[in-house]
């Protein structure tokens, strides 16, 4: 019996069930952003600084201005308020964690990209010819493009204040000194990581007006829509009349968890008072949102001669770019997930983000935890092979169990069944393949990986949805959720239909409007299923118990014995006693019983003590899985062909199979990328891959098909168990394809991406030093 | 605006008509799949900068759907492709498998199936770009290109004249390549391609390798080696050939041999991959190549 074939304790709970927004998409009929347009709308184009450290001498936007077709150029003397802190649809405020947010360059630019200007003409060609009137002087600035260099006290500075450093936090957990002097076996590595981009296939775009009421309106590709605060603050409106409306996005993964075009979008519609759009080529795309943090982790690792690990060290140094965005949030997860799903008596981190010229960096998918888990990961493989243990085996003595504290002091609470995933992912490997030629070495890696799901519980996160019944027996759910094609809003409708006995086709679930549907919060930090599947589970159940009463009371039952299912109530054990939906919705409709429930689900909070020393719970919960993969790797060119790729995870309960497997896949094919290809390369902070000829991510002809393994614990806390899977489905994935090609070369590459090059000069460095290369070997996995 | 028409000439001749007048600023689009990013970077659709002597195109002449230029077939016992054939169509044909298989190879191995469909072997040639993943299996195949202009008619030059320079042809104003010729490998000659890319579709070469090698059991009757992307432009790789030529080859003999490639290479660093990276490939990129069909004609 195969997973999907286990009888289930839900009607519809569980099920591969098309998501309802599938066919339209196969069709290409799902209208995003770019596909809506207002009568009457101007273009936008946005002016970027042609520097990464330069003082901005003067802008002369006259003969821009006089230009036939232009109808607005805005400079940051135009912008109300262009400076404002940094939030991310937060309703609680976490000091200490939060940035400046510029947004237009003022006297000083910080990176290249930064927008400058922005202009509304009636054609996109004069929109472009205006930005070229547009006449900037800089003065450019020696600027500073590496996070180390930007540490030391006579470093350029980037931004106005005194210091480069962003924040800094530190983990404190017994005696790590101690410990390495008692220890059997230490083993001390630094990693290094890439900036990575997003290339979700819909940029960046959006359109906005002011509408009959006087509302400015803006319809964009977000992951938040609770950036209208942001947007109101900045152009100093009262936040019930600015509106912010998610379509169907063609992908986020962190990249639109920042304003991206909404604040231009707004000052130039309020200008104008006409309709602007505007959406970012692929080029501009790559050179001016955020990217993935690079990393440089210094981790020391001990163990016992049996196999124990008794002590981590960590020092991490983000590179945060031009501007601080979600830096302090996105160090805060690398550090309480430096040290990964294990379970050591002793650990010490220090982290550190810090201010460059490079472009900004922010949140993508896994926010944080795929740097540290690359190096937690290589370290796990080489104290193994070290000890002489298998990978699996050392991994075996040393997971985290529930109960079970981690660095910070939290003991975990929830189901954690890593070694469960970590034996079915090596299992599932099956038979090594064997080389198809003599130039070709194969190689097996495993990686566990441990990532939240849900916001920081220092923001005091919340949901809201809305379930309501119409009267022939529909229902309708508004909840602001945004869908970026996860399959979030189909989630909703298979939640809402299990609960009050309806199909899917029933639901129509409302999504992503400030004005029409509750707040749910952010699509981001693997947290929609959790907090609004919660939220609507909620408001479907008290809908339900509502229709159950009045049943009871018709039927002349009491209410825990009638039964809800296929549009009908029914007297547990009485065959002869029922009632249509209908008939119940008709009789509460007349007795004046609501048909529908607001309801808002709250997730654990806690305060901030002191924010540098991070200690407590920090997140709602984790998810736990592993990742193993088989590769080839041609020892003539350094390439590397990924021969099997299997994804095991504990989802708690998968929701809707399809949507979860969807997860399971495109994560791990996200971190293949990560492991062996993706690089946004920058020059002194001048992105030199702004295309996507240049920063290259897999296609379909470059990974396996993925083996996905579910298992449900049912020991989360999102609806019916559930743990989040969205961003852990990917942060072990790049490891494990690392810890392969290590296994298959005998050396360990420290760098990502794990490039043919890097494999090659590797090997040519190997083979001068084969007898060092020998002593490091990495055993037989299993 | 710069762009001032669009023609698609029903024959070969309106077609060199159209190209003829250099005033009226010709470029030739025939799949499209180098022209339309260069179009793009040349913002055709704007208008002209105030001041600015306006260099860019002004007539844009589509050679796509000249019948003249497309098909494949064999003619005097050479293998005879259209310029305007496309990357799809020859890869997938059965005499250019059988019969020039390093072509059918290098063919399939440029862009993705989209870019296939429509990228053409003739553009391939003429955009001359070093990485242009046919030209080394047209130079190990000895192929010989057609050209064509109205004002100098009809010429045949080899391949190994053509590329005179970085992305420089020793094609004339308003001549275009309007076939190729190659000998059908008969007998012991044996064709190869490899490609080594950063990933297996829509990506450059950082280095591309043909080999066309005859064979009398082991010994090495005569060796033709193509290279892309590891120098200024497509190269031959003479010294290897004369080297292998009439030597029964073993692994020892291939790895002494291959390092004579270094003769004709002088690769750069780029985004993909650095100068020192493509040396240590190519050659031994070049002698594996040597080794296996050495060992494969063995067995």
């Amino acid at each position: 019996m195969t997973d999907a074939d286990k009888p289930t304790k839900y009607r519809l709970i569980g099920l591969a069930l098309p998501r309802h927004d599938a066919l339209d998409k196969v069709y290409g009929q799902t209208k995003y952003a770019d596909d809506f347009t207002m009568p009457g709308t101007l273009h936008a184009k946005v002016l970027r600084s042609r520097y990464a450290a330069a003082r901005i001498v003067s802008i002369d936007t006259s003969a821009a201005e006089r230009m036939p077709g232009v109808h607005a150029v805005l400079t940051a003397r135009d912008v109300p308020r262009n400076e404002t802190t940094s939030k991310f649809g937060q309703t609680h405020s976490a000091g200490g964690f939060e940035g400046l947010y510029r947004v237009l360059a003022d006297k000083k630019v910080r990176y290249m990209g930064e927008a400058v200007a922005l202009v509304a003409a009636e054609t996109p060609e004069t929109a472009a010819q205006a930005l070229r009137a547009i006449d900037v002087v800089y003065e450019p600035q020696p600027g500073v493009f590496d996070p180390v260099e930007a540490l030391k006290p006579d470093a350029y500075r980037v931004g106005e204040e005194d210091t480069n450093v962003v924040c800094s936090y530190k983990v404190r957990k017994g005696d790590v000194d101690a410990a390495f002097a008692r220890a059997d076996v230490v083993v001390e590595n630094e990693y290094r990581v890439p900036f990575g981009d997003h290339v979700y296939l819909e940029p960046e775009s959006g359109t906005a007006w002011i509408d009959e009421d006087g509302v400015l309106t803006i319809r964009a590709s977000t992951q938040v829509i609770e950036h209208f605060r942001d947007v109101a603050d900045i152009l100093r409106l009262p936040h019930n009349k600015v509106r912010v409306i998610a379509p169907m996005l063609g992908g986020g993964f962190g990249g639109k968890e920042d304003i991206t075009v909404e604040a231009y979008l707004a000052l130039l519609a309020y200008r104008t008072k006409r309709p602007v759009k505007l959406t970012y080529t692929r080029e501009e795309s790559i050179l001016s949102h955020s990217k993935r943090h690079p990393y440089v982790m210094r981790y020391k690792t001990a163990a016992t001669a049996d196999g124990k690990l008794v002590a981590m060290e960590c020092e991490l140094i983000s590179d945060a770019g031009g501007y601080p965005f979600l830096s302090p949030w996105v160090l805060l997860y690398s550090t309480v997930m430096a040290t990964g799903p294990y379970k050591i008596p002793n650990v010490k981190v220090d982290a550190h983000a810090v201010l460059t010229n490079n472009t900004f960096t922010s949140a993508y998918r896994g926010f944080g935890a795929p740097q540290v888990c690359f190096a937690y990961e290589s370290q796990m493989d080489a104290v193994a092979a070290q000890l002489g243990l298998t990978p699996l085996a050392f991994r075996m003595k040393n997971y985290l169990h529930t109960g079970d504290e981690l660095g910070t002091g939290y003991a975990l609470e929830s189901a954690v069944l890593t070694d469960e995933t970590a034996e079915r992912a090596l299992a599932a490997l099956g038979e090594p393949t064997k080389p198809r030629s003599p130039w070709e070495k194969i190689g097996r890696g495993i990686a566990s990986g441990m990532q939240s799901y849900g916001r920081l519980v220092y923001l005091h996160d919340s949901s809201r949805s809305f379930v309501g019944f119409e009267l022939d027996g529909t229902v309708v759910v508004r909840c602001g959720v945004q869908d970026i094609g996860g399959g979030q809003t189909s989630s909703i409708a298979q939640i809402t239909a299990e609960v009050l006995g309806v199909s899917m086709q029933d639901v129509t679930v409302y999504f992503g409007d400030t004005a029409l549907t509750p707040l749910a919060g952010t699509t981001t930090a693997t947290r929609m299923l959790y907090m609004s599947g919660n939220a609507t589970l909620k408001a479907a159940r008290a809908v339900r118990d509502a229709l159950v009463t009045k049943a009871a009371e018709m039927l002349d039952a009491s209410p825990d014995r009638i039964a809800m299912a296929d549009k009908t109530f029914r007297v547990v054990g009485d065959k002869d006693h029922s009632l249509s939906l209908i008939e119940v919705l008709e009789a509460c409709a007349s007795d004046g019983i609501p048909l529908s429930n607001l309801a808002q689900f709250n997730a654990p909070a806690r305060e901030v003590k002191e924010s540098a020393n991070v200690e407590g719970q920090i997140h709602p919960d984790y998810t736990f899985g592993t990742h193993a993969a088989e590769v080839a790797v041609d020892t003539v060119t350094g390439q590397v062909t990924v021969l099997k790729l299997v994804a095991a995870f504990d989802v708690g309960q998968a929701i809707n199979r399809l949507s979860a497997e969807g997860q399971l896949e495109g994560g791990t094919a996200c971190g293949a990328g990560y492991a062996l290809l993706e690089d946004v390369k920058m020059d002194r902070g001048r992105t030199v891959t702004c295309a996507l000829d240049t920063y290259l991510v897999p296609t379909a002809a470059d990974l396996p098909d993925v083996t996905t393994i579910m298992i449900e614990s049912g020991g989360g806390m999102g609806p019916f168990g559930a743990k989040g899977i969205g961003e852990p489905s990917s942060t072990s994935s790049a490891p494990a394809v690392t810890n392969a090609v290590a296994d298959a070369i005998g050396i360990r590459l420290t760098r990502l991406p794990v490039s043919p090059e890097r494999i090659l000069t590797a090997l040519k460095e190997g083979q001068a030093k084969r007898d060092d290369a020998v002593s490091r070997r990495v055993p037989e996995l299993a | 605006m710069s762009l001032q028409s669009y023609v698609r000439p029903r024959g070969l001749d309106d077609a060199l008509a159209a190209l003829a007048d250099p005033r009226t600023r010709p470029l030739i689009i025939a799949g499209g799949t180098d022209v339309i990013p260069a179009m793009r970077k040349m913002r055709l659709g704007e208008p002209q900068a105030a001041g600015d002597d306006d260099d860019r195109p002004g007539v844009v002449v589509d050679l796509s759907q000249l019948d003249e230029l497309r098909g494949i077939g064999e003619k005097d016992g050479m293998l005879l492709i259209g310029a305007a054939t496309t990357m799809g169509a020859i890869a997938r044909h059965e005499l250019v498998k059988d019969r020039a298989p390093a072509l059918a190879a290098a063919a399939a191995s440029v862009g993705s199936p989209l870019v296939r469909n429509r990228a053409t072997v003739g553009g391939n040639l003429a955009t001359a770009s070093p990485s242009a993943d046919t030209a080394p299996a047209l130079l190990a195949a000895n192929a010989v290109l057609g050209l064509a202009s109205a004002r100098q008619g009809r010429r045949e030059v080899s391949i190994t004249d053509f590329f005179v320079g970085y992305r420089r042809t020793l094609l004339q104003p308003g001549e275009i390549v309007a076939y190729i010729l190659l000998p059908l490998s008969r007998g012991l000659v044996r064709g190869r391609f490899e490609k080594v890319g950063l990933r297996n579709a829509d990506a450059i070469s950082m280095v591309c390798v043909a080999v066309e090698m005859e064979l009398d059991g082991r010994v090495c009757r005569e060796a033709r080696i193509g290279l892309g992307a590891v120098a200024a432009v497509p190269v031959r790789a003479f010294a290897v050939e004369a080297a292998l030529k009439d030597r029964e080859i073993d692994e020892a003999v291939a790895r002494e041999c291959a390092k004579l490639v270094h003769e004709h290479i002088s690769p750069i660093d780029d985004l993909r991959a650095s100068a020192r990276y493509r040396s240590w490939v190519a050659e031994a990129v070049v002698a594996r190549m040597i080794i296996d069909m050495a060992c494969k004609a063995r067995s």
